[in-house]
């Protein structure tokens, strides 16, 4: 598994240096002026020409390439245009809220798809088969933005009831996480590693609300979360549900299978054998 | 196999050490501790040393910007000299690049970065926590000189789609939402729980024509131009509610826009027997350059390019074809007059003065429609010299009359937007300018009024930002020395009791209100304006940092920066 591991991400090395060479390229073939792109057509010669040479648009493309590469070697993603802040930064101010989200869809896919792949394959051809795989089919081809608005709108028409959830947001306006380290009385100097570790911990709200104690945060913080995990969990969950689903209809043919039901074993732990 | 394990122990190495230095990236401590506002001090602390006032002035009007010296010249008066007359010198002061902060926290927090995050104003908020990628959150500011805001707490919030704010503001998460999708106008308006805003449309759409190249040149080929399209058609079909037929080519809640007479009814008849007249009775060919870039002036380029050719080919017999060109090469070409047929454009305001419409498309030096047209100019000119716009309206009357006899284009729409609110809003409002004052707005019986926009705002430094959503947020905290009026354009003293020009509009003297406090507790006096004028203006200044270090607003309503290379 370690092995498996390191070699997906030592493959996904030239994938990545592939993206950069394609975006770089992009970023340049596209036409237009990136300074009145950017600040507007009404952004004065004077203030283009400062805007150029800020981002070295004025130096070849070649060397453009160069300083581009040699600054994310080095983990320096450069400043973002709109923001003018370090992308990295950016990146990894957003990351608690990306890591949540993506765990708890893999959570929610893992477990709804292997039900629902198990139960496809024991009542193989059935309606509840074909439905499920249907609906699998469906999930797997849907895109993910589509669902979310649609599933933002199906919640809506449960407004004022108990099962109405939030299209959007972390928290609930008005709702505030205070961060692990307030709690407990920590102070650390913004700027600081240490004030930086903090804050990224402390933006995970599930893991802050629950070292605090703040449960009406939790509460909250899964209530925003439930709608786009759903949304983001759906491909993940068709494709395991069609996986079990062929490889448990792959194992129920093996002998050792067929034996052990000619011996009379139970069904229900041939399936838990097969699993 | 020992290589290749080496390779990932070294490759998982790079990696780690890649992830770290990002990770590095915020560790860089600012070279001066941040100044963290404070409580109120007391008011009745003894006298401090005599008042220093400072200025800055530049050595000669040479470098290409209108203004010539700020300089502090009391504790409560600010004077601004500039090297050529400027009526909209209060209409360019009230806009929010344009606020003012406390000397002390410019110099504390500017290098720091700290003032993007956290400024410190006069207004009626003050920002409480920016949750990066969420929200900011606005506590009231009790020692706000003027009316107190209605709720405690003011949240910020954002999201890109229309449909997805429209769903926030039924559910009842948020009080307010900015530009609802105008498909979505009808289910508001339908929907007793909400209340739609239109927003009074501050841009122009216009077909403009070059004069230097014929049959552009005869102006009764331009005036039968000018009458054989039906404006209300295009606006009725591809414009949003709350959009308009242009009456002039100044959209009409600005002082002096609407001055003079409208622009010509649609009558086919008399646009052929005028083209007949100008030699062309059986029409000619040319070209319509567009650029196909949506604006809020502009919503569906492509569609109203087709239905001009088509109105054009229909009233007239003039056979256009259409040509798409690419955006930047597009505004070049057409600002130099280079554009040999009709162009679709537009312009929006930066500020809500006359001469910021008429001036920038029919002065002296603009070579857009061609070879400029005196009569519009000269009263431009006199305009131009007078501030007061009661005095100055004979002249715009005059520029208004001479631009439909000429008809270097032909204004065809305002372009509209709204905002949407509960029902329950007190207050609520869409300002043309797109600054909504939620001090003034009261929700229900809520302490908390939730806004919604379309983006995150960049930062919180707005001499240094032209986004609507970042100036919008900085406007409830940073206060200038006018403000616009709520839900409107003409402008109203704020931080100034008053600015009074001279007789030539070159000097601009202004009385600062006094006992107005910042949010930090310090008191607002001459040199925080200077100052936070200055290092806007001066490029050299070592505290003209700001987001990007471009002070655009700085650099484009007054001209150029001083000192930029």
């Amino acid at each position: 598994m370690f092995k498996y591991t390191v070699r997906r991400i030592l493959l996904a090395i030239p994938v990545l240096l592939g993206i950069l060479v394609v975006t770089f390229a992009l970023g340049r073939m596209i036409p237009g002026d990136p300074c009145r792109a950017m600040l507007g057509e009404k952004a004065t010669a004077e203030v283009c020409e400062r805007f150029t040479e800020k981002f070295g648009l004025d130096k070849p493309i070649p060397v453009q390439f160069g300083i581009y590469m040699s600054q994310v070697l080095k983990g320096d993603f450069g400043d973002s245009i709109r923001f003018s802040r370090p992308v990295a930064l950016i990146l990894i101010e957003r990351l608690p809220t990306t890591i949540e989200l993506g765990a708890l869809a893999i959570l929610f896919a893992t477990l709804v798809g292997i039900p629902l792949g198990i139960f496809s394959a024991i009542k193989r051809n059935s309606p509840l088969d074909v439905s499920t795989m249907t609906v699998a089919n469906i999930g797997v081809s849907m895109p993910v933005y589509w669902l979310g608005l649609m599933l933002a709108y199906a919640f809506f028409l449960l407004k004022d009831t108990p099962f109405w959830l939030p299209p959007s947001g972390r928290l609930t306006a008005g709702v505030a996480s205070i961060p692990f380290y307030e709690v407990w009385g920590i102070v650390a100097e913004p700027g600081t590693a240490k004030y930086f570790f903090l804050e990224f911990f402390s933006n995970l709200y599930f893991f802050n609300s629950i070292i605090t104690g703040d449960w009406k945060v939790f509460q909250d913080a899964a209530k925003h979360l439930i709608l786009p995990a759903i949304a983001l969990a759906t491909i993940p969950l068709a494709i395991i549900a069609r996986m079990t689903r062929s490889s448990m209809l792959e194992v129920s043919k093996q002998d050792y299978i067929r034996t052990a039901k000619a011996k009379g074993l139970k069904n229900r732990l041939v399936i838990f054998g097969m699993l | 196999m020992k290589s290749s394990k080496l390779f990932i122990v070294l490759s998982l190495v790079v990696m780690a050490s890649m992830l770290l230095s990002a990770c590095a990236q915020p560790t860089a401590a600012p070279t001066e501790a941040p100044v963290a506002p404070e409580e109120p001090v007391a008011t009745d602390e003894p006298a401090g040393p005599p008042f220093e006032g400072m200025s800055l002035a530049a050595p000669d009007c040479e470098y290409g910007g209108l203004i010539k010296e700020i300089a502090a010249v009391d504790e409560f008066t600010v004077k601004f000299s500039l090297c050529a007359p400027d009526p909209a010198f209060l209409s360019k002061a009230a806009f929010s690049p344009f606020g003012i902060q406390p000397k002390e926290w410019l110099e504390s927090a500017m290098e720091s970065r700290e003032i993007l995050e956290k400024p410190i104003g006069t207004g009626p908020y003050m920002v409480e926590s920016w949750n990066r990628g969420d929200s900011i959150v606005f506590k009231r500011f009790d020692g706000y000189w003027g009316e107190p805001a209605k709720t405690d707490t003011l949240i910020f919030k954002w999201v890109p789609e229309g449909a997805a704010r429209l769903l926030e503001l039924q559910s009842g998460t948020v009080d307010g939402i900015d530009n609802p999708t105008p498909d979505d106008f009808e289910t508001i308006m339908n929907d007793s729980n909400l209340q739609l805003k239109n927003r009074e449309a501050l841009n122009i759409f216009y077909i403009g024509m070059t004069n230097t190249y014929p049959p552009f040149d005869n102006q009764k080929v331009r005036q039968a131009i000018g009458m054989a399209i039906d404006r209300q058609r295009i606006v009725d079909n591809f414009y949003t509610e709350g959009s308009g037929v242009a009456s002039h080519f100044t959209p009409c809640s600005i002082p002096n826009a609407c001055v003079g007479e409208d622009w010509y009814e649609f009558d086919p008849v008399a646009a052929k027997a005028l083209l007949t007249e100008a030699g062309f009775p059986d029409g000619f060919k040319s070209t319509l350059f567009y650029r196909d870039v949506v604006r809020g002036y502009l919503p569906e380029p492509g569609v109203v390019a087709t239905d001009i050719q088509a109105q054009l080919k229909e009233n007239l017999n003039i056979d256009l074809e259409i040509t798409v060109m690419e955006s930047g090469a597009f505004i070049d070409d057409s600002s130099q007059g280079r554009l040999n047929g009709f162009h679709l454009l537009g312009w929006g305001a930066d500020y809500p003065h006359v001469t910021n419409f008429l001036d920038y498309h029919f002065g002296k030096s603009q070579a857009q429609f061609g070879t400029p047209y005196e009569d519009i100019y000269t009263q431009l000119e006199k305009g131009a010299a007078i501030a007061d716009p009661k005095e100055a309206e004979q002249y715009y009357i005059a520029a208004n009359n001479a631009i439909k006899s000429n008809v270097p284009l032909v204004p065809v729409a305002n372009g509209g937007s709204a905002t949407a609110f509960l029902a329950d809003v007190e207050g609520a409002h869409a300002s043309p300018l797109t600054n909504e004052t939620f001090a003034g707005m009261k929700p229900g019986d809520r302490t908390t009024f939730v806004w919604m926009q379309n983006a995150e705002p960049i930062s919180l430094y707005c001499a240094d930002e032209t986004d609507g959503e970042s100036l919008r947020a900085c406007e409830q905290v940073v206060e200038s020395l006018y403000t616009y009026e709520v839900g409107g354009t003409a402008v109203q003293p704020a931080l100034a009791e008053s600015c009074e020009p001279n007789e030539d509009l070159t000097v601009w003297t202004c009385n600062l209100r006094q006992g107005v406090k910042f949010q930090d507790g310090s008191s607002l006096d001459a040199n925080d304006v200077a100052m936070s004028w200055i290092v806007g203006w001066d490029a050299a200044n070592p505290l003209h940092i700001g987001n990007t270090g471009s002070f655009e607003y700085f650099a484009t309503l007054w001209g150029a920066l001083l000192n930029a290379e």
